[in-house]
């Protein structure tokens, strides 16, 4: 390759890498691969006062033809950790190993148009290694790698955002995200183009333009400018117009604008604003004007009571590619001993001069650029006794108060100025070159001024123009450099995609995350009317804060009605752990039928399954086992009656085999032993059986319970473990369990029935079990009436346990099953129809 | 240029990914959001996801990609993530038949649970596994037709047809929405579109001015 063009790659590389002192050793031409594509990587070896690195850089074509093909994809100090080495033939790895897991890359070399072979590199980087070491031995303290810090890309938030991990701002969601990357990375692909602006100011003294053109004051640049600000002020002076604050655009200025600006290109007017005396106009040439993508205007009066115009300032707002501008024109204060009054005016229009866009208020301030043009109407300073040559330029800038009050900061903070190397522009006669030669006699002064603010703004001219001379002012003119931010669609395209993956990964890797002591909670052995708890713990060992539910399901349920979690919502902070209490409320004669139904499936269903949902997370599935060891509480009568060994002594398989093969299996009894027990038990003391049935059914949570539950599931020929109370909810307690009614499939006509006889036939056929348990209780009801109960509360009791079983809402009481119950009772017959109709063997 | 609400895509798809316990959802998931196989990968107690964005036709899609248990005793459960799925990717392990022979029953679920325009994908999995192969290509390949499905045979090891698979469903989706077959205003479409995107790569010819500025002249 032709030496010339390689300096001019080189060259390319060195303003790319922004290199000064440092020395590129070797270049290296190779490539890596990846999932996708395999993209070309250029090593090259960089020296700075005696520390090394490896730069490894991304090229969108070979060889780079811009600057702006080339960015940096990796960065590798050459220190004692460092090792580079050629594993297979022409293949080479890197290693970083001051982290035992750090990984390797892999290099592929291609052919080169830099010569550069991977054994010459591959030496180079060596001894450039052992240049290191051998000095870090002399002077540990001088090894400074910190000249690679400019290039360091912030990498961190892709395995954690440490900001939203301790708490310092919320985590970022994919756009934010997205546009914070994006605007991270904008030196990537922001380059910088060129454009002249043209910025002109003149204080007309209210007249109408009167030159023949406008040339001699805007066409002052050999090539023609990109954008024209021309300011003036005291277009119009007339008291109505300052009554009015006149607003509307001047068109024949306008008309003579555009005739007197360069002529070499086609401009057009962008916007012009106006208020009162006050107008700004901003041209632009055509062939640009595309990259303009808004444009937005303001005014502010600082005129009397800050609200007339003909003091104040009119500002545009752009937008051009990348960059934000602003223009303004002002109209200051007039007078010599106004200077506090000027100063205030320009903090007012900095103030109030705001735009209006979608979400917010843009204000002066919120612009890469800004430039200020206006009568500001500062004056110079006249000393006591001191005669001034008017014709000393730096003499008189001594004085000038604009320059002083910057100086002193008191207005136009962070402003410039270019030079000023031309005369006052104001008092002349008008029509001469002549100062005011009135009685008033004006001190010269520069009062029209252009200043700006920002970075990359280069001033090229600044002057007046002495041959206008319609006014008593000259009419001033600045022309700039400006450097405006401009996207590389190219390299745009590729960090955009590169962002977009960024983005993708954080989402991924920013999920917040629970981890759960065990997704299987087993209750083990769970019984009738026993109340269990399990405790789970939660943690939260992720970097970010984790807020988590139990998520409802079915109808809108958390859990099954007979489990309980708590807490169901929080918030776990890194690090925190949490107890999670299911409990296992217990299963009474209302629920136990309906669980029953769950259960008897087989062993093998969980008995429920929690959702816990880790919000923008994952959702952990908990599973809730538990054996149920069966009981008689529950059970249909006419399954008791099957039964030929206590319950406890039956599997819930066994149990539902029974009641699956109910027609070959006859009865064995003929009403179940359990309800015969406890009949029995009661009759047994018949004496005394006031005080032994409540309304309320007081004794349903008695402690005693499960004693009589174990007794009477065993068939136990122990004494009774409780008393009669107890007795008593427990008869009630093994009626209204099953999950169908002792009077089922009769519940409706037994109550909407009067004759005795009608009803008599129904309970006829009623299972058998169930005809027997229902007549036994009828003859032990009338028994214990007689005893002196009050017939019409045990009908009440037992009319709703029999007919309506455990459907009935807690409190609850259909009359009608009470006079059902009555009907029955009290009629005369009654006696004979349940001791002919029971059945003493099976 | 203020952009609060505006976002990098221009739509957001929900897939959801069902199939028999250990049948390689999770891995199909992680190969198609990391580009990596993982190894090891324990079974999913629960519901995970993964987003990424892709192109489909030079618009940005952004997929949310829901993960299930493929446990017997969660079927349950996981039905109700069914919803408001836009595509859903039936998997099944090319070397255990079983996982084959109870995609009908996914199958089923997955058209009873979605709406009709959900689009299914049926992916035999573990291709890379081809001397334990027990369910030929030709064999899936008519269970699909027969049924109206797409299918892939795919790998999680090896990222064949992984890409092709999640991106094709997106293609597909994207071509119903454009051709009028999905409407996004249905819920339960399982589609978003968002409406103020961000520029994209390469600026399109200047937008109509009247747009983008308030003029106050």
């Amino acid at each position: 390759m032709d030496p010339s063009i390689e300096n001019d790659h080189l060259e390319k590389i060195r303003r790319r890498l922004r290199l000064r002192n440092e020395q590129i050793l070797s270049i290296f031409e190779s490539y890596q691969k990846t999932s996708n594509e395999n993209p070309n990587r250029l090593l090259v070896l960089v020296e700075s006062n005696g520390t090394f690195a490896v730069f490894s850089l991304a090229l969108l074509q070979l060889p780079p033809h811009y600057e702006s093909d080339i960015s940096i994809d990796a960065i590798y100090c050459v220190n004692s950790f460092f090792s580079i080495n050629a594993e297979v033939k022409n293949s080479m790895t890197f290693e970083i190993v001051t982290l035992s897991d750090s990984p390797t890359f892999h290099y592929y070399p291609i052919p080169s148009i830099f010569k550069t072979d991977f054994d010459s590199f591959h030496r180079q980087v060596i001894s450039a290694q052992e240049a290191f070491k051998s000095r870090q031995e002399l002077d540990a303290a001088s090894n400074s790698f910190s000249w690679l810090n400019e290039y360091k890309v912030d990498k961190d938030f892709i395995a954690i955002d440490v900001k939203a991990a301790n708490g310092t701002r919320p985590l970022s969601k994919g756009v934010s995200k997205f546009q914070e990357e994006l605007k991270k990375r904008e030196q990537e692909y922001i380059t910088y183009s060129d454009y002249t602006f043209y910025c002109g100011t003149w204080n007309v003294n209210g007249k109408g333009c009167t030159e023949h053109s406008l040339r001699s004051w805007l066409a002052k640049t050999t090539s023609p400018p990109d954008f024209y600000a021309i300011a003036l002020q005291e277009v119009d002076l007339s008291a109505k117009a300052i009554a009015m604050n006149d607003s509307k655009i001047d068109q024949t200025w306008i008309r003579k604008f555009l005739d007197g600006l360069h002529s070499e290109a086609a401009y057009e007017e962008l916007v012009s604003v106006r208020l009162v005396g006050m107008m700004l106009s901003i041209f632009v040439k055509q062939d640009i004007r595309q990259h303009v993508t808004r444009y937005t205007v303001s005014s502010a009066a600082t005129g009397v009571f800050n609200v007339m115009g003909n003091k104040g300032g009119v500002a545009v707002s752009l937008t051009l590619n990348m960059t934000d501008i602003c223009f303004v024109c002002s109209h200051l204060a007039a007078h010599m001993d106004q200077i506090e009054r000027r100063n205030l005016d320009y903090a007012e229009i900095m103030k109030r001069c705001t735009f209006d866009e979608v979400f917010r208020k843009r204000t002066i301030k919120d612009h890469d650029q800004i430039f200020w043009l206006g009568d500001l109407n500062y004056r110079i300073n006249e000393i006591p006794g001191q005669i001034v040559d008017r014709r000393d330029i730096a003499g008189l800038l001594k004085n000038d108060q604009l320059l002083q009050e910057m100086r002193k900061r008191n207005v136009f903070n962070d402003f410039e100025e270019g030079p000023i190397t031309f005369n006052p522009t104001y008092k002349y006669d008008p029509g001469t070159d002549q100062y005011d030669s009135s009685e008033k006699m004006r001190a010269p002064a520069w009062c029209d001024r252009i200043l700006r603010k920002g970075d990359r703004i280069q001033l090229i001219l600044y002057d007046n123009v002495m041959e206008i001379r319609q006014s008593d002012h000259k009419p001033v003119y600045a022309v700039f450099s400006v450097g405006i931010k401009t996207k590389d669609d190219k390299k745009y395209k590729r960090v955009h995609e590169d962002v977009l993956k960024t983005v993708d990964k954080y989402e991924n890797d920013n999920q917040p995350q629970i981890s759960v002591e065990k997704t299987e909670i087993d209750f083990n052995e769970i019984r009738f009317n026993e109340r269990l708890t399990r405790d789970f713990t939660i943690a939260n060992s992720h970097h970010l804060s984790a807020n988590f539910s139990f998520k409802e399901k079915e109808e809108q349920q958390i859990c099954k009605k007979w489990f309980k979690v708590e807490p169901t919502t929080g918030t776990l902070l890194t690090g925190d752990s949490l107890i999670i209490r299911i409990t296992f409320k217990g299963l009474d004669s209302r629920n136990i039928g309906e669980f029953l139904k769950i259960v008897k499936g087989g062993g093998s269903v969980p008995l429920d399954i929690l959702v816990l949902h880790v919000q923008d997370g994952r959702d952990i599935f908990i599973t809730i086992n538990g054996e149920y060891i069966p009981s008689c509480f529950g059970f249909d009568m006419d399954l008791l009656c099957r039964t030929d060994r206590p319950i406890a002594e039956y599997s819930l398989e066994q149990l539902d085999e029974l009641e699956k093969s109910s027609a070959k299996c006859d009865f064995k009894v003929t009403m179940p032993r359990e309800i015969f027990f406890l009949i029995d038990y009661l009759s047994a003391s018949v004496e005394s059986m006031k005080d032994v049935f409540f309304l309320d059914r007081k004794h349903s949570k008695h402690h005693s319970l499960n004693l009589v539950r174990d007794w009477l599931d065993s068939w136990s020929r122990q004494d009774f473990p409780s008393n009669k109370q107890v007795a008593a909810e427990a008869l009630l307690m093994l009626l209204e369990s099953p999950n169908q009614p002792l009077l089922h499939p009769f519940e409706e006509l037994f109550l909407s029935t009067e004759s005795f006889e009608v009803i008599s036939s129904y309970v006829l056929k009623l299972s058998p079990p169930k005809r027997n348990v229902f007549l036994h209780l009828c003859m032990f009801l009338k028994e214990i009436e007689s005893k002196g109960n009050n017939i019409n509360e045990l009908a009440m009791i037992f009319g709703n346990v029999i007919v309506k079983g455990r459907r009935q809402v807690p409190g609850y009481r259909d009359g009608r099953c009470q006079l059902f119950m009555l009907r029955f009772l009290l009629n005369k017959d009654v006696a004979s129809f349940a001791v002919e109709n029971v059945q003493m063997e099976c | 240029m203020s952009s609060s609400t505006s976002h990098n895509y221009n739509f957001i798809f929900k897939f959801i990914i069902i199939g028999d316990m250990g049948v390689g959802k999770s891995c199909l998931l992680h190969q198609f959001t990391e580009k990596k196989f993982m190894a090891n990968c324990p079974h999913t107690i629960g519901v995970e996801f993964g987003t990424r964005i892709v192109e489909v036709a030079d618009k940005k899609v952004k997929l949310q990609i829901w993960d299930t248990a493929g446990q017997e005793r969660f079927r349950a459960v996981t039905r109700s993530y069914y919803r408001g799925a836009a595509g859903t990717l039936m998997v099944y392990d090319t070397t255990r038949r079983s996982t084959f022979n109870h995609l009908s029953s996914w199958l089923t679920d997955t058209r009873n649970l979605t709406n009709p325009s959900t689009v299914i994908i049926m992916c035999g999995n573990k291709s890379d596994l081809e001397t334990m192969r027990e369910v030929t290509y030709d064999e899936a390949k008519q269970f699909a037709d027969d049924n109206g499905l797409y299918f892939f045979e795919t790998s999680a090891m090896s990222g064949q047809n992984v890409e092709e698979a999640f991106i094709e469903t997106a293609r597909i989706i994207y071509q119903n929405i454009q051709e009028g077959r999905l409407d996004l205003n249905a819920s339960e479409s399982g589609v978003q579109r968002r409406t103020n995107v961000l520029s994209g790569p390469i600026n399109g010819k200047n937008t109509d001015m009247k747009e983008n500025c308030q003029c106050i002249v």
